[in-house]
């Protein structure tokens, strides 16, 4: 069974000329580096995959380690920047399989120039949307990016392109103080790009026995709408770092299982924002 | 103790918050109005090529242009401006704020350009500057005047600036 996120169908129907390909694109973005981006995009993805949606994963950060996590010679392959920086590559050189056949990942490649900030904001969103129908046409149902920090230069085109974002977000006093400001420049990309939903943020390394994380979560709770905050958190545990160690997601470990299902509430939840009549209707396929 | 109302505004944030979880103002009354939409994007044209005025500005056009750009920056305390052809090539550039060419660029509509809308798509640059994008009258060819100013021009300024564009 084909199993496709069903929201924005209405849409796509009259906006696509290419009937039946559509993907949903999520963007996984933060302001600040060190949030967990990356540990909830390779999580959240695997969760997708998991539950039969065809996900690809992209490393949209120079810098990061979705690829250094979960394949070994990430550096050497060619990726989502190369893909940027060179009109000749096309999207099929750059798909990674797993071991799980709905899960690929594409690397975020070798093209050291094209380092986030580099062409200003816009040098890139016309490539990166063509990168999105690519993604499409191939066949996937969910396209998850997890970007590199800031919402400028290549960030911003990507989120200036995808249906949908995703703010990771330390439940830590310091790092919450850093909410107006995301709030600012997520409005001013919404000028580039009104239909972009925001899923919400997403509380990160959430330490149950510190009082000041929790207050802080609670906090931020309690300052923004309900519909701003997504209800899953996800605790701080040695886990998630033993896992991008191994080369995998935390819920594929053995003793992975209550991760799993964290990453699998998280997903339901997405699901669910995507499309909130989801229940009452007949699934298409 | 409360972490966070101590250092921040809450009316403010949420403001911002509500903002983005509101559908946007262009998707909900201009749907064929900017073209931000999901057919857009952005010019075609590579920003090198572009970069280059575009040949086939007639040199009494640039020199209308680049009076009407005078006109800009006197009479709106504008204090910058670019004009882009509807292929995204540079029709006119006062050689500052590069940077922006490629920002104007991926906010122009590709192909409903149209200048219904009360008031122009803009970008808040800094405290008092911001990216002002008018496209003209859909006449052939159309072109869209990026001026970064201290206000935004209200219904009035915003069609007066409309007419006084030169044609070419
Ligand atoms: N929930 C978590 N519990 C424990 N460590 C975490 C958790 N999430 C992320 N980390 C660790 O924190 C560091 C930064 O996380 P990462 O996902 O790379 O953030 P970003 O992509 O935002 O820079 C990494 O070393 C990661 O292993
Ligand atoms: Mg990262």
């Amino acid at each position: 069974m084909k199993k496709r996120l069903p929201q924005l169908q209405a849409q796509a129907t009259v906006a696509s000329t290419v009937p039946d390909s559509r993907v949903t694109s999520i963007a996984v973005s933060s302001q600040k580096g060190g949030v967990g981006k990356t540990t909830v995009s390779i999580n959240l993805a695997h969760a997708f995959a998991s539950a039969g949606t065809k996900t690809l994963l992209i490393d949209a950060d120079p810098q990061g380690s979705v690829g250094l996590s979960l394949t070994r010679q990430s550096r050497l392959l060619t990726g989502f920047y190369d893909y940027l920086a060179n009109p000749q590559i096309t999207i099929e050189q750059l798909i990674i399989p797993t071991r799980l056949p709905t899960f690929s990942l594409m690397a975020s490649g070798q093209a050291s120039d094209y380092e986030s900030g580099s062409g200003g904001m816009g040098a890139h969103l016309a490539r990166v949307r063509s990168l999105i129908r690519s993604v499409a046409a191939q066949g996937f149902d969910l396209c998850l990016i997890d970007t590199a920090a800031g919402l400028f230069g290549v960030s911003g085109d990507v989120i200036s392109s995808v249906d949908a974002i995703m703010i990771p977000q330390q439940s830590e006093p310091l790092g919450i103080r850093s909410v107006p400001k995301l709030l600012e420049g997520l409005n001013r990309l919404r000028v580039m790009n009104p239909r972009l939903s925001v899923l919400g943020i997403c509380l990160t390394m959430v330490q149950h026995d510190l009082l000041e994380s929790t207050e802080a979560a609670a906090a931020l709770r309690q300052l923004l709408p309900p519909e701003m905050m997504l209800q899953t958190q996800i605790p701080r545990d040695g886990l998630f770092v033993r896992a991008s160690a191994r080369g995998l997601p935390a819920g594929a470990l053995p003793e992975g299982a209550a991760a799993q299902q964290i990453f699998q509430s998280l997903r339901a939840e997405i699901e669910t924002k995507l499309n909130p009549h989801s229940n009452f209707q007949p699934r298409p396929f | 103790m409360d972490p966070i109302h101590t250092w921040l505004d809450p009316a403010a944030v949420r403001e911002l918050a509500d903002r983005l979880l509101n559908p946007s103002p262009q998707t909900a009354n201009a749907p064929t109005g900017m073209g931000f939409n999901d057919s857009f994007v952005g010019f075609e044209a590579e920003a090198s090529a572009a970069e280059q005025a575009t040949p086939l500005a007639s040199a009494t056009f640039s020199a209308r242009l680049t009076s009407f750009a005078d006109w800009l920056r006197q009479d709106f305390a504008t204090t910058g401006i670019f004009i882009l052809d509807n292929e995204g090539g540079l029709a006119m550039s006062d050689g500052k704020h590069e940077s922006l060419h490629n920002l104007a660029r991926s906010l122009a509509p590709s192909r409903s350009l149209t200048p219904s809308l009360n008031a122009p798509v803009h970008l808040k640059i800094a405290a008092k500057m911001n990216l002002v994008l008018i496209p003209t009258q859909p006449t052939n060819p159309r072109f869209l005047i990026a001026a970064l100013m201290p206000e935004l021009p209200g219904p009035s300024t915003f069609q007066r600036i409309l007419e006084s564009f030169p044609t070419p």
